[in-house]
């Protein structure tokens, strides 16, 4: 049987990200008009443009990085998750699902050439200095492998307890502990069960994650941009990704 | 023993090569080492060569000092660009956002938002300024006025 394939769009917290949510799915149609997609929210956010675009909606709690839980629950095999505060603006969206290769998750990376735009990138541990290589800001997965369903409750659940306090390794900075970057960092460096986890990164990566507040012309893609980051300056309540 | 040398990055601080500015190194008996950057005259108050002058361009010579002030005029010069070229990225960056901004209060308004017509939002979508954003808005707003007046009529 053919595996299912969709977009996972998870707006929590602030109001803002539901809109933002809503019009990234909206740009996703424009290109793209049978693309299956599940909106994670909350409840009391949900209104009804937001039933009438998403195809499966999933209603989530306000934890700030609600995002995960949402990712680790996709109800499609193939998924691409993408930030809410993004905008699809070419029609290569389609062909997103060949990025997977034979891949068991697929992300960005975080490049040193493009360090100026990340808020905390270098970080100390106690085998040396060493710094994040993947961004969390978007990422296909094929959830019909067990060590990927494991893999991204892991995240979450990491994510969860690193934020709460209920977890945090010995010799490294308290600042990282706001990042799921880090939990990510820790599972695919630290973690032996994740070092047969297949990683990949995007071709031409730019065109898929494009981080507004980027240099555009010292960084640019090499082909034209699918997805556009509003990380930076938007109003977000105080929350930056 | 206490030792004392210029560092070879002295660069001329004026085109008619009259001042230099260079760093003088000092290590004392224990070891311990002092910088200091120093502004150099050629000449003093009175008109008189200044022997610190003549010491350093003796040292680290006419043509290294030369080099280094044609290298760091072009240093300097390069990150003016690249300081210029961040402004501009970013002043077009911050543009953009306001852009996204306003286009989302657009969908926010009713009509806007119920309407059916994709190729009109998306046009909306990817307008490229205000004006476009206003236009396609407009073209919405009528278009849906018109289906209620003959919604009306029926």
């Amino acid at each position: 049987m053919e595996k299912t394939k969709g977009f996972l769009v998870v707006a929590s917290k602030k109001p803002n990200f539901y809109k933002y949510a809503v019009n990234l799915i909206d740009s996703i149609r424009d290109f793209y008009e049978d693309a299956k997609v599940c909106l994670v929210t909350e409840e009391r956010f949900l209104d009804d443009k937001g039933r009438e675009l998403a195809d499966d909606i999933m209603f989530c709690d306000d934890h700030y990085r609600a995002k995960l839980w949402g990712m680790a629950k996709s109800p499609y095999d193939i998924t691409m998750y993408l930030d809410a505060d993004m905008e699809c603006e070419h029609e290569d969206v389609r062909l997103v699902w060949d990025q997977l290769q034979d891949h068991d998750v697929v992300f960005t990376p975080l490049k040193e050439e493009r360090s100026y735009v990340y808020t905390e990138w270098h970080f100390d541990t106690p085998e040396g200095k060493t710094a994040f290589s993947l961004c969390g800001g978007i990422c296909l997965y094929d959830m019909t492998k067990p060590i990927v369903k494991e893999f991204m409750w892991d995240w979450w659940e990491l994510t969860r307890r690193q934020m709460g306090g209920e977890w945090w390794p010995e010799g490294y900075s308290k600042s990282l502990k706001a990042w799921d970057q880090f939990s990510l960092w820790w599972l695919t460096e630290k973690v032996e069960k994740y070092k047969d986890l297949k990683i990949g990164i995007f071709e031409d990566d730019l065109r898929w994650n494009y981080y507004n507040a980027l240099n555009w012309a010292r960084t640019k893609p090499e082909g034209e941009v699918v997805f556009r980051h509003y990380s930076a300056g938007l109003d977000k309540g105080g929350i930056i990704l | 023993m206490s030792s004392k040398r210029w560092l070879d990055n002295a660069f001329w601080e004026t085109e008619e090569k009259e001042m230099l500015n260079c760093i003088l190194e000092i290590r004392d008996d224990i070891d311990r080492v002092h910088r200091s950057v120093m502004k150099i005259k050629k000449y003093k108050d009175d008109g008189s060569e200044n022997p610190d002058f003549i010491e350093v361009v003796d040292a680290l010579t006419a043509e290294s000092i030369d080099r280094n002030t044609e290298e760091r005029r072009k240093r300097k010069a390069a990150e003016r660009e690249e300081k210029q070229q961040r402004e501009l990225e970013h002043a077009k960056a911050r543009k953009l956002e306001k852009l996204f901004e306003y286009k989302l209060e657009a969908f926010e308004v009713e009509e806007i938002k119920n309407s059916k017509n994709r190729q009109l939002k998306s046009k909306l979508r990817r307008a490229k300024n205000k004006v476009e954003v206003d236009l396609y808005a407009m073209m919405i707003l009528m278009e849906e006025l018109k289906k209620e007046e003959e919604n009306g009529e029926d």
